[in-house]
């Protein structure tokens, strides 16, 4: 873990002390109350402060490295990765109907391996049902798609 | 109002059908989210509320609680049947319990569960119709610097329990309070680290952040491994006969007292519950070395503990303001939702809120013990959809539910973010929940540590001189230390393994 530990103690490091500095650019004092930049600014400090200790005990560390997937599972948590970066990115465009159907229907096919014709049946029926109980029945308003609204 | 007077009006409001199909919807999906192993009450809750945005705050609060305690039901079928807990808190469970299973003995060691769960729910209940006004009472005299105290107490229990690295634990909670203070900021109305976009202004979203850590991340980690294979188990004979009734009578009674009044601190929540609740039961059994063998009392102490740390949870909640455990601070965030601000004085201005919601909690134990009984069989059969099934699902209902808080992709993108976090988090061992928890309580910490300033003309020693706020800073500073010695450590390394999935 000693690695890792040295990344992320570094990274806190960097995040803290970045924030202390934004924070400095905020009053720290209004009138005779404490102002906007006071809990960011010792909040930021501390944050560098415990990612320096993070990176100080790493040299004594010697527990077990980290347990990554091995090669397939990380391609699988990848695939998920982009699979959603991409289903977010598509339901402003087409609605949420049609990207969900073919969010799940990716997923299905990538990660249960079903056959084509489960994989789009299955998809299809969720999603309508999804968008039923959502969209009709709770009366939530989910995107319609900027590329269809031609209105 | 006095109790019975409180209960009443409680009862009477909390049968309303409205109310009745709040809590019985509730009480079935918290079952359901029990069951299945990819989503737990955390993101559950944090999933449902803005689906509960449009319905009246009673009712959606009575929902949003029986998901709650409900979860604690369902989650030991899972782990008693395929040794899979649903939940965090049932871990335990599923040492003695999936035993039993493999004895041919999953009938009794379900129904003992259920039944404990329902009179540690019940007990629990008592309790905190006892306990909480008289707390709320007392808490009125609290002014900043006491909830500012108090609130650090309650991240600090959190810290201290969660993982095995107290500086890392400690990294998250002020890494939540970072996130909380992106956004205008809750006095001044100055924008802060939002470099000039409008959707950082909004500040990040609590639900978007929960939904993350915990359902995106769940999925993420169960990508990983290969779908799990299922036992067979024949469920007969239900209840639990006399002998085992002898054996776990007194494991009940203890695991609803331990349950309850680990359940009462803030931060310990029903998972630290029930592994404290075992372990007692196994000191004090004259036969210790049944248990991880099949001993019956083994389920009912920790499954007893779960429920009445469940319900005790809601003391502090309530009265206090201060969740115990990260699906509590997600049920905080529902109740600020609905314009209902936890801490004594919901007592004195929403009283018939109060009493429907302790009341409702009675109709819905009673209602799981039903669900549980006879249906047994039907939830374990849905452990069956194959997770590559059931992930993607969960991640459009995720999408949905940060979606429709503010009708925002930036909500949807902030969660893919905290998913991504959360599984590298744990890889690393970082527990999530103090994250979590301080994203929450960030904007109130501040408040209260701004006003408590402001009145002291910028000491902080009057943190100190407030004999309230130093025996909470004591006690804060005493839940740390601890952690570092003896037996809380130990209860963390026995816990780590359960509290890495973050889910109480």
């Amino acid at each position: 873990m000693a690695v890792a530990n040295r990344v992320t103690g570094a990274i806190a490091l960097v995040v803290g002390l970045t924030w202390a500095l934004l924070a400095r650019g905020l009053p720290l004092q209004q009138g005779n109350a404490p102002g906007p930049g006071l809990f960011p600014l010792a909040l930021g400090l501390v944050f560098a402060a415990m990612g320096a200790g993070l990176l100080a005990q790493s040299r004594a560390d010697r527990s077990a490295p980290p347990l990554w997937p091995d090669r397939a599972g990380a391609r699988r948590v990848l695939l998920i990765f982009c699979a959603l970066a991409a289903y977010i990115a598509l339901v402003d465009l087409v609605g949420f109907p049609s990207s969900t159907t073919l969010f799940l229907i990716a997923l299905f096919r990538a990660w249960g391996g079903y056959r084509w014709r489960v994989v789009i049946a299955l998809a299809a029926a969720l999603s309508a049902a999804n968008y039923v109980i959502f969209e009709a029945w709770l009366g939530l308003s989910l995107p319609s798609g900027s590329l269809l609204d031609w209105g | 109002m006095d109790v019975l007077n409180g209960l009443a009006q409680g009862f009477a409001q909390a049968l309303q059908p409205a109310n009745l199909l709040a809590a019985f919807v509730g009480c079935v999906l918290g079952t359901l989210i029990g069951v299945l192993p990819g989503i737990g009450p955390t993101a559950g809750i944090a999933l449902l509320i803005p689906i509960t945005a449009g319905m009246d705050a009673t009712a959606a609060i009575i929902m949003l609680s029986g998901i709650y305690y409900g979860s604690m039901y369902g989650g030991s079928t899972t782990a008693i049947l395929i040794n899979t807990p649903g939940e965090a808190a049932s871990m335990i469970t599923a040492l003695d319990g999936f035993q039993l299973a493999r004895q041919g003995r999953a009938g009794v060691a379900l129904g003992m569960a259920a039944l404990a769960s329902f009179i540690a729910g019940t007990v629990g209940l008592v309790g905190l119709m006892l306990l909480a006004p008289p707390l709320a009472n007392f808490a009125l005299s609290f002014g900043p610097p006491e909830y500012f105290a108090l609130m650090l107490l309650g991240l600090s229990i959190v810290v201290s329990l969660a993982g095995r690295s107290l500086l890392k634990g400690l990294m998250c909670a002020v890494f939540g309070l970072l996130v909380a203070t992106i956004g205008i900021d809750p006095q001044a109305g100055v924008s802060r680290f939002s470099f000039g976009n409008p959707s950082l202004m909004g500040g990040v979203d609590f639900i978007s952040v929960a939904v993350g850590l915990f359902a995106i991340t769940e999925v993420l980690q169960g990508m990983e491994q290969k779908a799990v294979s299922f036992i067979e188990a024949k469920l007969t004979g239900l209840w639990p006969g006399r002998s085992d009734w002898r054996e776990a009578r007194g494991a009940v009674a203890r695991g609803s007292l331990i349950g309850f009044l680990i359940g009462l601190l803030p931060g310990a929540g029903p998972t630290v519950a029930s592994v404290i609740a075992y372990d007692v039961e196994k000191k004090v059994s004259r036969h210790p070395e049944r248990f991880g063998r099949g001993a019956i009392a083994g389920v009912a102490a920790p499954e007893g503990a779960n429920n009445a740390a469940a319900s005790a949870g809601m003391i502090p909640l309530l009265t206090l303001g201060i969740p115990g455990s990260a699906a509590l601070a997600v049920l905080l965030g529902a109740l600020l939702v609905h314009g209902l601000r936890p801490g004594p004085l919901l007592f004195q201005q929403n009283p018939d809120f109060v009493w429907a919601v302790i009341a409702s909690m009675y109709v819905g134990n009673a209602t799981l013990l039903l669900l549980n009984l006879p249906l047994v069989g039907w939830w374990a059969r849905l452990t069956r959809v194959p997770f590559p099934i059931l992930g993607p699902l969960v991640l459009v209902f995720c999408f949905v539910g940060t979606y429709s808080v503010r009708n925002s992709l930036f909500d949807a993108w902030v969660a893919l973010f905290f998913g991504i976090l959360g599984y590298v988090m744990r890889k690393l061992d970082f527990p999530a929940v103090p994250v979590a928890l301080a994203v929450i309580l960030g904007p109130l910490l501040e408040t209260a540590l701004r006003q408590t300033l402001t009145i002291s003309q910028g000491r902080l020693d009057i943190l100190l001189t407030r004999p309230t706020a130093l025996a909470l800073l004591v006690a804060a500073a005493g839940s740390v230390v601890l952690s570092l010695y003896g037996r809380v450590r130990q209860t963390r390394l026995v816990t780590s393994g359960v509290l890495g999935t973050d889910e109480d």
